[in-house]
């Protein structure tokens, strides 16, 4: 029964602070919803880079290129030899006919129309098929250091691996991750200190009236409590401008990839998940923010 | 209704600013407070409504003690002790409406209950006009005047008012003065610190004097004086008798010990079963600054030779 208008009650003066300082409050909720955004982006894409980055580690391949008329023995001599390495998982040998056999098929047949059988690459080979889950710096970086080192073992001719491309993707993720967070902290921790500060001048405006309800006997609570509210309500409106935003984002996206590759985009920027963490986060920090706030300021 | 033993109040700077005050105050007593400048009276006020704790000493109201009341435990006595101020201290950016309202937006009270009783109160203030007005745009009586409403609306046991006049003329002091005076005679005991001698003189009210944090003098009421009775030794039956002479039957209120947490339910239902001892109330309060405006000038004026001489 006490319920109902205490909240209203509560409700009012909250929006009322709101409006002792709107331009703090507007930068408030502007940085709010900037930080939320940047970190909810980032999760989004550092998660399909290392989507990406599981899916081609597990599609990672080393190719040892054998000279030659290299003896059947000393092939399988390097053979077991490459097997015994961790994170080997098998070796397939081709003859040279073989891959000879397996060129040809990639190769386009008009090219091939005219050409001498001896004219199509060939070469013995031996392939390594790595165990997937290898996708890890470390793990890559070992392995390369370690196909270099083939390179230098008798009659080993040359050794490709795949893993150039992924290590840059790697390096790119990684300077993602740094950047953003560095961003994405400064953003939201400027974000917080808006929120503490309309509080402070929240309280600092309302020091007489703090008094006043503290001797017509407010408990702490309910003088605290249109504080809290208003920056709850700052961090909400931070997280419905932040979804509207990365909305925004994503009709920007979904017609620039329907331009560019006539194909439309079916991964959504505002997933289920996106949406419950703007909805929880953003209120969340912003009752964290006037709670501290609260308790530095108002003495009751 | 209020008793002080041997209260000392000594502050961090080593100032004693109350030093062995013993004291009572009977329920529904009006009393004045005097003293010069610097003598305690604000201390020993603060005291009650525990902004201060006492240094050595026993405070009790209704018969209980406060000094050991946790701070949890403050807000509950504070909602049956209204209190004004010199400067009246309503809050600037709220409607004259919002800050008789607090006390019963504080206690959850609904909104149609809060729209009765500030009426009421708005009424019996004389400012139903003023309603949504801010106080910054009421006179400093007006603005008086609501500070009382705002201090009356849960209905307290006791009203504190500290130099309640003090930033009113002569005129207007004496319209506070008789409002204070109304509320008393409908069973609130009011405590009234003052130094305008010339206003004390006037009603010859029980007076007790403070000098340098002592209590200098408890001068007893003036035979015939305004105000009620209590020390007389009528019982409460005979109160209600006097009350109803008076034309306010049944609005003398029962003694109320300080609300624990848990009784603020019960105040609220209080509140709602009170209808009739409220209307009568405010129609009273009516009476009593119409007095006020019509009768009291030359009175007014006498007070105000007596001030300047
Ligand atoms: N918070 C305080 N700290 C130190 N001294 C105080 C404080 N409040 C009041 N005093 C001192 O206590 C004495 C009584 O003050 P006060 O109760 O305000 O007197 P009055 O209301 O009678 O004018 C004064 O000497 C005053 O300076
Ligand atoms: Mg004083």
């Amino acid at each position: 029964m006490n319920a109902l208008p205490r909240i209203s009650y509560f409700l009012q003066q909250a929006f009322r602070l709101a409006r002792t300082s709107p331009w703090l409050s507007v930068v408030s909720v502007l940085t709010l919803a900037v930080s939320l955004s940047l970190i909810g982006l980032l999760a989004t894409v550092l998660f399909a880079a290392n989507g990406l980055i599981d899916e081609l580690g597990a599609r990672l391949t080393i190719s040892v290129y054998v000279a030659d008329g290299t003896p059947k023995d000393r092939m399988t001599e390097i053979e077991t030899r490459l097997r015994a390495h961790p994170g080997v998982r098998a070796v397939r040998a081709l003859s040279r006919e073989a891959d000879r056999e397996r060129n040809r098929k990639l190769l386009d047949p008009e090219l091939l129309a005219g050409l001498d059988e001896e004219a199509i690459p060939g070469q013995p080979m031996l392939e390594l098929e790595l165990d997937s889950g290898l996708a890890s710096r470390g793990d890559l970086d070992t392995l390369i250091a370690w196909a270099k080192k083939t390179r230098e073992v008798e009659s080993v001719e040359d050794v490709e691996f795949g893993a150039e491309k992924l290590r840059l993707l790697f390096a790119a993720v990684e300077i993602l991750r740094t950047v953003g967070l560095v961003l994405a902290a400064v953003m939201l921790a400027s974000a917080l200190f808006f929120v503490f500060s309309t509080v402070r001048l929240g309280v600092f405006s309302r020091r007489q009236e703090i008094e006043v309800l503290s001797l017509m006997g407010a408990t702490p609570r309910f003088i605290r409590a249109p504080f809290l509210i208003e920056g709850a309500l700052q961090g909400l409106l931070g997280s419905l401008v932040a979804m509207a935003f990365i909305w925004l984002l994503h009709l920007e996206l979904q017609s620039l990839v329907r331009d560019m590759y006539r194909i439309n985009m079916d991964a959504s920027l505002l997933p289920p998940s996106m949406v419950l963490w703007l909805l929880v986060s953003g209120p969340a920090l912003g009752l964290l923010a006037s709670g501290v706030s609260v308790g530095r300021h108002l003495r009751v | 209704m209020i008793q002080l033993y041997h209260v000392h109040k000594r502050f961090e700077n080593g100032a004693e600013a109350l030093s062995d005050v013993t004291l009572r105050v009977r329920e529904g007593e009006f009393v004045f407070l005097t003293g010069r400048s610097g003598a305690g009276k604000s201390t020993l006020l603060r005291l009650l409504l525990v902004m201060e704790r006492v240094s050595e000493g026993q405070v009790l109201i209704g018969g209980r003690n406060i000094h050991v009341l946790r701070d949890a435990s403050v807000p509950y006595l504070r909602r049956n002790i209204g209190v004004i101020f010199q400067d009246f201290r309503l809050i600037p950016n709220r409607t004259v409406w919002e800050n008789i309202a607090i006390g019963m937006q504080i206690l959850g009270i609904g909104r149609k209950e809060i729209d009765r009783r500030v009426g009421q109160l708005l009424e019996a203030i004389g400012l139903e006009q003023r309603k949504t007005a801010l106080p910054c745009n009421l006179s400093g009586g007006e603005q008086q005047r609501v500070a009382i409403a705002r201090a009356l609306v849960n209905e307290p046991a006791i009203l504190l008012a500290d130099e309640p006049t003090g930033n009113l003329d002569p005129q207007l002091s004496l319209e506070i003065m008789d409002l204070l005076l109304e509320i008393n005679r409908r069973g609130t005991t009011v405590l009234v610190a003052t130094h305008n001698t010339a206003l004390i003189e006037r009603y010859g009210l029980r007076t007790l004097e403070l000098e340098s944090g002592r209590l200098l003098h408890d001068h007893a009421r003036r035979d015939g004086a305004a105000g009620t009775r209590p020390g007389s030794g009528l019982g409460s039956g005979a109160w209600d008798l006097a009350a109803q002479a008076l034309g306010h039957g049944g609005a003398v209120k029962p003694v109320r010990a300080p609300a624990k947490p848990g009784d603020q339910r019960g105040m609220a239902k209080d509140e709602a079963t009170r209808d009739d001892a409220s209307t009568d109330d405010t129609s009273g309060a009516q009476a009593g600054t119409d007095a006020a405006h019509s009768g009291d000038t030359a009175p007014g004026a006498a007070a105000q030779q007596e001030a300047s001489s």
